[in-house]
């Protein structure tokens, strides 16, 4: 079992509980931050370039088609456009130190409060969907892994490979039809805050949840089964029940504990993909959060708002990274940091 | 100008040209948007097929009842607007939401039962009548004496002055980030000599004069103090029916009941609301649950869904125009219009339309078949053959035109289909696949929308292109596609005509008043452009429209602004 998780975080060492103390711990968590640091700074510079590197001409995109090359020239020297490169870098970066993440070329809105209107929305519908994939994954990978070879854990099995293979925005499409037809539903349409009305905030969000999280649980829900199976083998499971533990008990309280490093490690590799997943589900259920503002940032070549945006993206994929390599601690006693 | 002066006010479109529109192919919703955000076209009405087996329009829907106050009525856009400010973006988007919060001097009178929604003519909006035009350099515009603009920051409910007018016009004109100073070239100066009269005068008799001062673009009357304001881009303060509430970008947009609008008894309604739904099965099944009073779709497939599914809602299908080449006819080989005629036989519309609209739709060409004054392909004379599917003959011409058996290398370049649908990029490719049959070396090119529409939709190509094109409500759009005076390519002359004859043609028609004698023009300039083929064009698509029965008074307009909402109630 750790062999699985270890292969991924090459940093995490297996040391003797014995004479170890918390430093290391801390060391870890600094050197992890100050690579991260590097990270995000990397991730920086190839965002810059790269919305830079797509041809054409952000004015016509922006203004529409009927622009002058003078007028396109006079509004590049008002946005800072006509700088060069490095220069419009490093303003970029020293506005961000000050928390000014710039100006959107759309709407002339300011990026920042843009981005932070968006963030609960999209945290919302990312926590539902994971919410839904675990609550839904976890009992499936154990229960094909208790009933391993048997007729439910093959039924299982064949259910988990479809919903891989649906893509996410195929099945939203399918559940806003399907839904309509049937019964008549429709998710209601705006968007409500959930402190405003949660009944309407939550049907809002409930089928995207699910096109978002099911390709997820069905990733999770393999992944498990594997895990307990592996750790079911284990002589101290072998020991727990020749002790006369209950079957449940065995499962729950020494096998699942012990096969959840690896769903971690899965999960914090898949969150990546459930935050791209939301630029197609936001736009198809019409939520209006970050991956739908990405989107439209991407069509309409809005630098500073696509650059705030896949840095805000990589900020929150490289922390759930570190956070969740230092919980593998918590979750196994016999794991520490050098 | 009077009402014998401009025949847009007199020449409305026949009711059986609306339902032949029924009929059309279609290049997805995203075509309608190409048409304002960065391409020419967009809304349109065609003729049908003679197979044609698409739903009929239902007849002109009829008024019950008496006007009744109240209600919401709520619609469906498909893309935020990119700002909302009019002098500075060129997005159809922006003029559907524009219509409902700010004034014209004139607006289409079309979005009522009695008027066909592709109907140019203009009514009175700010102006009191329409203008008189003493001679035909000179438009005078009375505005009605109780205008005013929304009691709201920062005019509070002040009243509208010929002033306002005058800056309006000369901002779109000479303001150095207005998009539209080519729109209003034609003027040379606005007088204002009292507080409720407005003179054009024009550079040279414009026959389109009225149709700008109304159109779909460049038209509304923002205030300086507006204007001029960090809030334009976010927010809309004019004298329409409508005070715009909120702007809530990929959400929604508000409106409330302007109390002084000032054609009592409009509007109708106390609020409306737009949501922005990009994904069309969303705004589709939306209408079906009844959640919004209007909508409007271009795929076969969904309209006739929808008529399924709510046979009670009111509908009407209009034509539309599909998508055309462009092609580099300053240099070889499509400088040979033995080459561009190859490639217009080339190409198996009828097939193009079976795979990609369900059969429907019929041929266009430059001057939108649609159109009631538009000669329909098949009477183009000798040249109506270049729309015929006939290989061999495609083949003859190519050999004649660059050696017998040696192929053409060119390119093809399109945006994807994120933003103008997937048939849009299907009908390219299936056209390149007939066109590689009879040696054509096609190198497909397709980009991003954004790299398209600043790149290769501003002339920045090599070979060959195509895009969706929009229905224009004035004839002089064929300057902006055709001409090449004075050495300077027009806006979207994409083909890089440069034809003295059609030149000579085109300053002709913007100077004829007399629709006949400028409709014999326009003739001249469809022959020549079919015998050419600069442009080559497929087939007409249709959109549809559907509404709640319970929205009176209402009719779909093929225009943009949604002003005629004010007209509209809903019975309780």
């Amino acid at each position: 079992m750790l062999s699985q998780s270890t292969a991924c975080i090459d940093a995490i060492v297996i040391v003797e509980l014995a004479g170890e103390g918390r430093r290391p711990v801390t060391q870890y968590i600094v050197k992890r931050l100050l690579f991260s640091v590097v990270v995000i700074f990397a991730i920086s510079l190839i965002v810059f370039s790269a919305v830079r590197v797509i041809p054409g001409d952000v004015c016509a995109i922006v203004v529409g088609d009927r622009v002058t090359p003078e007028q396109c020239a006079a509004i590049e020297e008002r946005l800072g456009l006509d700088q060069p490169a490095p220069r419009q870098y490093m303003s970029w970066v020293g506005g961000i130190a000050r928390g000014d993440f710039g100006t959107s070329l759309d709407q002339n809105r300011a990026v920042w409060p843009e981005i932070r209107k968006r963030i609960p929305v999209t945290v919302q519908l990312t926590l539902l969907s994971t919410l839904f994939a675990v609550a839904v994954a976890l009992p499936i990978g154990v229960y094909s892994a208790a009933r391993q070879d048997r007729f439910a854990d093959y039924f299982l099995r064949i259910i988990t490979i479809g919903w891989l293979s649906i893509p996410n925005f195929w099945l939203g499409v399918m559940l806003i039809l399907l839904l309509s037809t049937w019964f008549g539903y429709v998710s209601p349409l705006g968007y409500a805050h959930p402190w405003d009305d949660l009944s309407t905030n939550l049907q809002q969000h409930a089928l995207a949840a699910f096109a978002l999280g099911l390709a997820l649980s069905a990733s999770i829900a393999r992944i498990t089964r594997s895990a307990m199976l592996e750790v079911l083998r284990q002589d101290y499971i072998r020991t727990a029940r020749a002790k006369g533990l209950r079957e449940s008990l065995v499962i729950n309280r020494h096998a699942l504990r012990n096969a959840l490093i690896p769903v971690i490690t899965l999960f914090a590799l898949q969150f990546g993909v459930l935050f791209g997943g939301t630029v197609i589900i936001e736009t198809v259920f019409n939520i209006p959060g970050l991956g739908r503002l990405l989107l439209r940032s991407v069509l309409l070549k809005d630098y500073p708002m696509v650059q705030g945006l896949v840095l805000l993206f990589a900020v929150v994929l490289v922390t759930i990274n570190l956070i969740v390599d230092i919980s593998y601690a918590w979750l196994d006693p016999r794991i520490r940091y050098s | 100008m009077t009402r014998q002066h401009n025949y847009w006010l007199r020449k409305p479109f026949s009711r059986r040209t609306v339902l032949r529109g029924a009929a059309g192919t279609t290049v997805g919703a995203g075509a309608f948007a190409l048409v304002g955000c960065g391409n020419d076209d967009d809304d349109d009405q065609p003729p049908p097929a003679p197979d044609d087996d698409s739903p009929e329009a239902t007849p002109t829907p009829a008024v019950s009842g008496e006007p009744q106050h109240g209600g919401e009525l709520t619609w469906l856009i498909s893309a935020t607007p990119p700002t909302l400010d009019p002098y500075t973006q060129t997005s159809f988007v922006n003029a559907y939401v524009n219509g409902v919060s700010l004034s014209r001097l004139v607006r289409f009178a079309a979005g009522v039962p009695e008027v066909e929604p592709t109907d140019f003519t203009m009514e009175p909006d700010l102006a009191e009548t329409m203008p008189e035009t003493p001679d035909e350099l000179t438009w005078r515009f009375t505005l009605k004496e109780n205008a005013v603009f929304h009691d709201v920051e920062p005019t509070n409910g002040r009243a509208v002055t010929s002033e306002d007018v005058a800056y309006a016009i000369n901002r779109y004109k000479d303001f150095d980030e207005s998009v539209h100073r080519s729109l209003w070239a034609f003027v040379d100066n606005v007088e204002t000599p009292d507080e409720r009269t407005v003179v054009i005068h024009t550079r040279e008799p414009y026959a389109d004069t009225i149709q700008i001062a109304g159109g779909n673009l460049a038209s509304y009357i923002v205030p300086q103090e507006h204007a001029e304001s960090n809030e334009v881009a976010t927010r809309m303060v004019g004298s329409g029916p409508f005070i715009h509430e909120s702007f809530e970008t990929d959400n929604l947009l508000s409106w409330r009941r302007n109390p002084d609008f000032y054609d009592d008894p409009y509007p109708y309604v106390d609020s409306t609301t737009v949501f922005i739904v990009p994904d069309q099965t969303q705004r589709m099944e939306q209408f079906i649950s009844g959640a919004v009073d209007l909508t409007w779709i271009h795929l076969e497939e969904e309209r006739d869904r929808i008529l399924d599914a709510r046979p009670d809602a009111g509908f009407d299908s209009q034509p539309g125009i599909g998508g055309y080449i462009y092609l580099r006819t300053d240099r070889p080989p499509f400088n040979d219009k033995r080459v561009r005629q190859a490639i217009s036989m080339g190409i198996d519309r009828q097939r193009i339309r079976d795979a990609v609209s369900a059969g429907e739709g019929e041929n266009d060409q430059i001057v939108f078949v649609g159109y009631p004054f538009a000669t329909p392909v098949d009477q183009l004379g000798d040249a109506s053959r270049y729309w015929d599917y006939n290989p061999e003959e495609a083949r003859r011409l190519l050999d004649a035109a660059i050696g017998e058996g040696e192929t053409i290398s060119t390119t093809w370049d399109h945006a994807d289909a994120a933003i103008y649908q997937q048939a849009y990029v299907d009908t390219a490719t299936l056209s390149m696949a007939t066109l590689r049959e009879i040696g054509f070396d096609i190198e497909q090119r397709e980009a991003p929308y954004a790299q398209y529409i600043s790149t290769t939709y501003q002339g920045d190509y090599e070979g060959m292109g195509h895009s969706p094109r929009a229905v224009f409500y004035f004839m002089d759009y064929l300057t902006e596609r055709l001409s090449f005076a004075d050495g300077v390519r027009a806006r979207i002359n994409l083909s890089y005509v440069d034809d003295p004859r059609l030149e000579d043609l085109l300053v002709t028609q913007r100077q004829q008043f007399d629709f006949e004698e400028r409709i014999e023009t326009i003739r001249e300039i469809e022959q020549i452009c079919a015998e050419e083929q600069y442009e080559i064009y497929w087939s007409t698509q249709s959109r549809s429209y559907f509404w709640n029965p319970a929205v009176q008074n209402y009719r779909p307009t093929a225009w943009f602004p949604y002003t005629h909402l004010m007209k509209a109630w809903k019975e309780a």
